[in-house]
């Protein structure tokens, strides 16, 4: 009696250990969630685009949900005011750069693809993501930016003249108007950056962030 | 590292990761619990995934976001489970739940309790958890801070309803001892004293003798409100004060605040070149109101300055500032000279080369006015005026189809040689009408089409126009709103056609999703019937989720008048499920309130206390009255009120029944009322009447109502105050009683009730007086009128009513004085005092009134000066007559006994607007008014034959009236 009561009972046991989680709820933004899975081929395209070895750990997860969130809220705000979405013909010259860059042929890209658990389609849809948020931020944001004299002055002397002796020592520092557009450029970047980065602080205080414990670990607060 | 990924030495990533179940056949989904919020179909459509499907991650993962868009779920997983060669796929989910209501108890006001709940932040409808409820309690604690309340505690009870997913939250304060002001601190440079300042904050009871007021927020926003109105008026225009912080002292329980002021320098400005008040100043320079000193806003004051002038005809007036240097002690003064200039007047205003529209049509949209007599002596103009007029036009045009309609104003001044007129001429240059041609509908579900064309105005054939378009933009879009698609869009592009002058439009239209109306949860309901608000709620389960139903059921609520509060919420109004739970929340108004009114009554109401003055004197009469209403009865929305009204000439208690929305109708209303009054408004004899009615009121259609009534009366008369021959007496002063049925028609199409200008109303009342036993009566009575209204030219109006009664006496004795008509007064004729047309007694010569009365009044309503005072001339005629057959438009009276003829009276009126309708002063003059004998001596003279008969008498020819509204 005793031995069937235990044989059921590691049966059991071994029937629940047979229920695995596939997916969970990883972390939320109001309406907006990413998912266990999303985070994990978030972060196995990272390590193909990169082409830098995966890590999955808690800490990556994390990020991973960060900018996943991010991505959900422009994601938002791309669907409510209806810009162009790219077409796949864009996705496609820029997968050929992508190929071009990894000198592979077509087949090997596609084996690559493979390798980290990716359809072509799956990537394509990356691209026309990435393609997404690039025109977002450059008709969103790129157009408010301005760049003053003053501030390109200020550059040059606190910033790119330290690092030019730095790298160059021995080499005429060549003067501001030679690099006037170049600098203007990164201070473009800079502030669009930070303007974008003011945004998605905006948008997240207008929802509530929740982050799961079972994927990202205790310790996160939003 | 590439080479090596290529090479097929790198690890497969993603495989590695992933559960063996991917791949497998789905044998079958299921949810835990198996109770789920939404229903199976719902959720199948949401998921996207079936039976035999081969389970893969992202379709999974697109699951999961999908399941928790519907905002239904705090956490979702999704579990494997090995069954047969395949998986079952298990949801397991955790439900959402919803803010309901939310309450706030234990708090002495302020705050209200408004406020508090406000302060939780926690919205009807919104998705509730635990951890909202520690910042709910800290906005709570800092709002009890600020109203003094520094040891509360706050606890919490939340009431579950799983089944609705509702969450109620209860919050229960110990608010402690509300800590007292004390002595407040000024820091930084004040430049008043303490003393005035610490007087301006008004913390003191009774400037200091019984210590401080209590701490609120509002007592402390006044305060530096006060401060800031004190340092403007001494010139500190920059003045800042903040509060810096407020101390409080747990020991005294009391709270300083520290005030942090910086009084700044004085500004002066100066004018000079014309006179400008100081309040005009104040109103015109944005320095005051920004409380800074700048350039723009200089700028903007010497602008506004010169449109100030403009307005009054000096419309070359040039404004400009000077700021002089600063005296030692940092004094500002700011000098704006004005030139001002010639004053013209605007003589002139044409329209021309308009042909579509005529010049009415143009005319009555331009502000700019032409000089006229009285209220327009300089005409209005100014440049902004005149940009304004041409924006107008123009609009007028595009919004018909001229594309390239243009519009020029030219401005001449010394205008037919006088130096100070002005002309302006508005020549217009209309330009080719442009026609839609084609238009192509997409997006639009096919069984809808018919529907939404007919929103349309921009069809082919009509002229195009943006604004049309727009318009049918917000028709659309309102169709569908309230149709339950909230994310429908509508897109319109326009091509410019082959043809010349036409247009091709494209409408493209995203109905996105509908949401039905699951169901109505309704709460906050004490005494209320539930019935009650079930008839009158205009959504209804199943039926798409509508905005205009949502707001018509709140109007359909506040209507009843008894919930202080009615709010509508969609439950989980982002989740994207299809049927939404509608809550209602309702707090219904206090059961009692009590009113007390003061005021007083003057005009020609006076005499009748001795018989000297028959024909009235000028009178004053104070009045008082209380009332208390009992709202809300039976949970039924009826109303109970009792009113007592005491004045010199009347008294009256009346207790009234109200039954709104009668039988859950809302065209029917039943009243009972019931009064006891005793008046004196006919000089005649003072009344004692009591009545009671019953009336059912239909409204039937937007301007039409019909009123069903049936009174009991007893009416009976005081004889020690009757003021006519003491033979008559017993014959007029017998006791009435009187039950009548009696029915209204009122149909009201006037575009404003207090002071209509176009439109009409007419109202005819029948009633008959049933001969039962015991009732002393037995008549059949019809009074109607008719007014109507006729704009004249812009702001003149020429308005006109005429009005009749008849009272047919079915019985051999004369109808008892109450029961007659009594007219003449500030609405019915006014060449008589209140109620003094008509037959008189032979003797005394007060009125006793008549079987019927005929009125005709006219007016020209005409502005005067500024905007708020008007003017009228009028003209009434009529009479009270003794009997429908005597009815006569004889000018003359035949003698003194003939009050059979026709009154006449012309007069002037002045008008003062004011938000209750306008306030009232009517002059008039009637050359005919009536002659009689009358009686000089007491009471007991007239009884017993002495005094002096025969004294001639005769209604004063001229007349004033003094009272709210227009005459009809």
């Amino acid at each position: 009696m005793l031995r069937r009561a235990l044989s059921i009972l590691v049966l059991a046991g071994s029937l629940q250990a047979q229920r695995v989680v596939l997916d969970r709820v990883a972390a939320s933004a109001g309406q907006q969630v990413v998912t266990l899975s999303a985070i994990r081929r978030h972060l196995r395209i990272l390590a193909l685009v990169d082409n830098s070895p995966l890590e999955d750990t808690i800490e990556a997860r994390r990020k991973a949900a960060d900018r996943l969130i991010d991505q959900a809220l422009i994601h938002r705000e791309i669907e409510l005011s209806r810009y162009a979405a790219p077409t796949r013909a864009e996705a496609e010259a820029r997968i050929q750069d992508f190929i071009k860059q990894r000198n592979v042929t077509r087949e090997q890209f596609e084996a690559l693809l493979a390798r980290y658990g990716f359809s072509e389609d799956d990537f394509t849809e990356e691209v026309l993501w990435r393609i997404s948020v690039t025109r977002f931020i450059d008709f969103r944001f790129s157009p408010g930016v301005q760049i003053t004299d003053d501030e390109i002055r200020k550059y040059y002397t606190d910033e790119f003249v330290p690092q030019f002796r730095r790298r160059a020592p021995d080499a005429p520092t060549p003067p501001l108007d030679d690099v006037r557009e170049q600098v203007s450029q990164v201070l473009m970047l800079r502030k669009t950056n930070q303007a974008v980065d003011q945004w998605l602080a905006q948008m997240r205080a207008t929802v509530k962030v929740r982050y799961f414990e079972p994927v990202l670990g205790a310790e996160v607060k939003p | 590292m590439l080479t090596c990924l290529l090479a097929g030495a790198a690890p497969t990533w993603g495989n590695e990761n992933l559960s063996t179940f991917y791949g497998k056949t789905i044998e079958s989904i299921r949810f835990e619990p198996e109770k789920q919020p939404l229903s199976k179909e719902q959720l199948a459509l949401l998921i996207g995934l079936r039976t035999g499907d081969t389970l893969a991650e992202v379709p999974l993962s697109k699951a999961i976001e999908k399941l928790w868009t519907s905002g239904r779920y705090t956490d979702i997983v999704a579990e494997g489970e090995a069954k047969g060669g395949g998986v079952e796929v298990i949801f397991v989910t955790t439900a959402a739940s919803f803010v309901s209501r939310v309450t706030v108890e234990g708090v002495p006001e302020p705050p209200n309790p408004a406020q508090l709940t406000n302060a939780t932040k926690l919205g009807l409808g919104d998705p509730y958890d635990d951890s909202l409820l520690p910042g709910a309690e800290n906005s709570l604690q800092e709002v009890l801070r600020s109203n003094g309340f520094y040891v509360a505690t706050i606890r919490h009870e939340t009431n579950s309803r799983p089944e609705t997913e509702e969450t109620d939250i209860h919050f229960y304060i110990d608010p402690g001892p509300r800590a007292k002001l004390s002595k407040p601190i000024f820091e930084g440079e004040p430049a008043l004293s303490e003393k005035r300042l610490i007087r301006l904050t008004n913390f003191q009871r009774w400037y200091g003798l019984r210590g401080w007021k209590d701490m609120d927020s509002r007592r402390v926003q006044r305060a530096v409100e006060r401060m800031r109105d004190a340092y403007l008026k001494t010139e500190h225009l920059e003045a800042t004060i903040r509060i810096a912080s407020v101390d409080y002292d747990p020991k005294s329980v009391t709270v300083t605040p520290h005030f942090l002021i910086h009084a700044g320098p004085s500004v002066f400005v100066k004018t000079e070149g014309a006179k400008v008040s100081k309040g005009q100043l104040r109103r015109l320079l944005p320095i005051y109101q920004e409380r800074t000193v700048d350039r723009e806003l200089l700028l903007e004051g010497q602008m506004n300055l010169e449109r100030y002038f403009e307005a009054q005809g000096f419309y070359d007036a040039k404004v400009s500032y000077s700021l002089a240097d600063p005296t030692p002690n940092g004094a500002q003064t700011i000098q704006f000279r004005i030139q001002k200039g010639r004053r013209y007047r605007l003589v002139h205003l044409s329209v021309g080369g308009n042909k579509y529209f005529d010049q009415q049509t143009i005319r009555e949209r331009l502000q700019m006015i032409p000089a006229r007599f009285p209220r327009y002596r300089r005409g209005q103009f100014s440049q902004s005026l005149m940009e304004q007029d041409e924006a107008s036009i123009l609009d007028l045009y595009r919004s018909n189809g001229f594309r390239d309609a243009e519009v020029k104003a030219t401005v001449e001044r010394g205008y037919k040689g006088k130096d100070t007129d002005l002309g302006v001429d508005l020549e217009i240059k209309e330009g080719s009408q442009w026609f839609v041609i084609d238009l192509e509908l997409t997006g639009v579900d096919l069984q809808l089409l018919d529907v939404i064309r007919g929103l349309l105005a921009s069809t082919p054939g009509q002229p195009y126009s943006v604004a049309s378009v727009a318009a049918d933009r917000d028709n659309v879009l309102n169709w569908y709103f309230n149709n339950g698609y909230p994310d429908a869009t509508f897109d319109a592009s326009v091509v410019v056609a082959d043809e010349p002058n036409r247009i091709k439009l494209k409408y493209a239209v995203t109905e996105g999703r509908r949401n039905f109306v699951r169901d109505i949860l309704v709460s906050g309901l004490k005494a209320t019937r539930p019935d009650l608000v079930n008839h009158r709620l205009a959504v209804t389960p199943g039926q798409p989720l509508s905005q205009g139903s949502i707001v018509e059921t709140q109007r359909r609520l506040y209507d009843l008048g008894i919930f202080a509060k009615v709010d509508v919420a969609v439950q989980n109004p982002d989740g994207r499920e299809r049927d939404k739970y509608v809550l209602l929340q309702v707090e219904e108004a206090k059961k009692y309130s009590l009113n007390l009114g003061f005021g007083a009554e003057f005009g020609r109401i006076g005499g009748g206390s001795s018989f000297d003055a028959p024909a009235g004197a000028s009178g004053f009469s104070p009045r008082g009255q209380i009332g208390l209403t009992r709202s809300n009865i039976f949970g039924l929305a009826h109303t109970a009120s009792a009113t007592i009204r005491v004045s010199s000439i009347q008294q009256r208690l009346l207790a009234s029944y109200l039954a709104p929305q009668f039988l859950g109708n809302e065209n029917f209303n039943l009243t009972f009322s019931s009064l006891v009054d005793r008046s004196r408004d006919v000089r005649t004899y003072t009344s004692n009447r009591s009545e009671s009615s019953v009336q059912l009121g239909q409204k039937v259609s937007r301007g039409i109502t019909l009123q069903y009534r049936a009174t009991a009366r007893f009416v009976f008369i005081d004889r020690n105050s009757l003021r006519i021959d003491p033979t008559l007496i017993p014959i007029y002063s017998q006791p009435v009683k009187t039950i009548a049925a009696s029915a209204s028609f009122i149909q009201d199409h006037r575009d404003d009730p207090l002071d209509a200008r176009r439109g009409f109303y007419n109202t005819l009342d029948a009633g008959y007086a049933v001969p039962f036993s015991g009732t002393s009566t037995n008549y059949f009575r019809l009074v109607a009128k008719n007014s109507t209204y006729h704009p004249l030219r812009r702001e003149v109006v020429f308005a006109r009513t005429t009005s009749f009664g008849w009272l047919h006496n079915l019985d051999n004795e004369p109808v008892p004085l109450p029961e007659n008509f009594y007219a003449g007064g500030a609405s019915t004729h006014r060449g008589f005092p209140d109620n003094q047309a008509g037959p008189r007694d032979l003797i005394t010569g007060y009125p006793i009134g008549g079987a019927a009365f005929l009125f005709f009044q006219h007016e020209l309503r005409f502005p005067l000066v500024g905007t708020n005072l008007s003017g009228v001339l009028f003209h009434d005629m009529g009479n009270v007559f003794s009997s429908l057959d005597n009815i006569s438009f004889r000018y003359r009276q035949r003698n003194q006994q003939d009050f059979d003829y026709t009154v006449q009276a012309m007069g002037l009126g002045f008008r003062i607007k004011t938000p209750v309708g306008p306030l009232r002063l009517d002059l008039a003059y009637a050359p005919n008014t009536p002659r009689f004998v009358g009686f000089a001596g007491s009471r007991d003279d007239l009884i017993n034959g002495t005094g002096q008969y025969n004294v001639p008498q005769r209604v004063s020819r001229f007349q004033w009236h003094f009272s709210i509204g227009q005459a009809f």
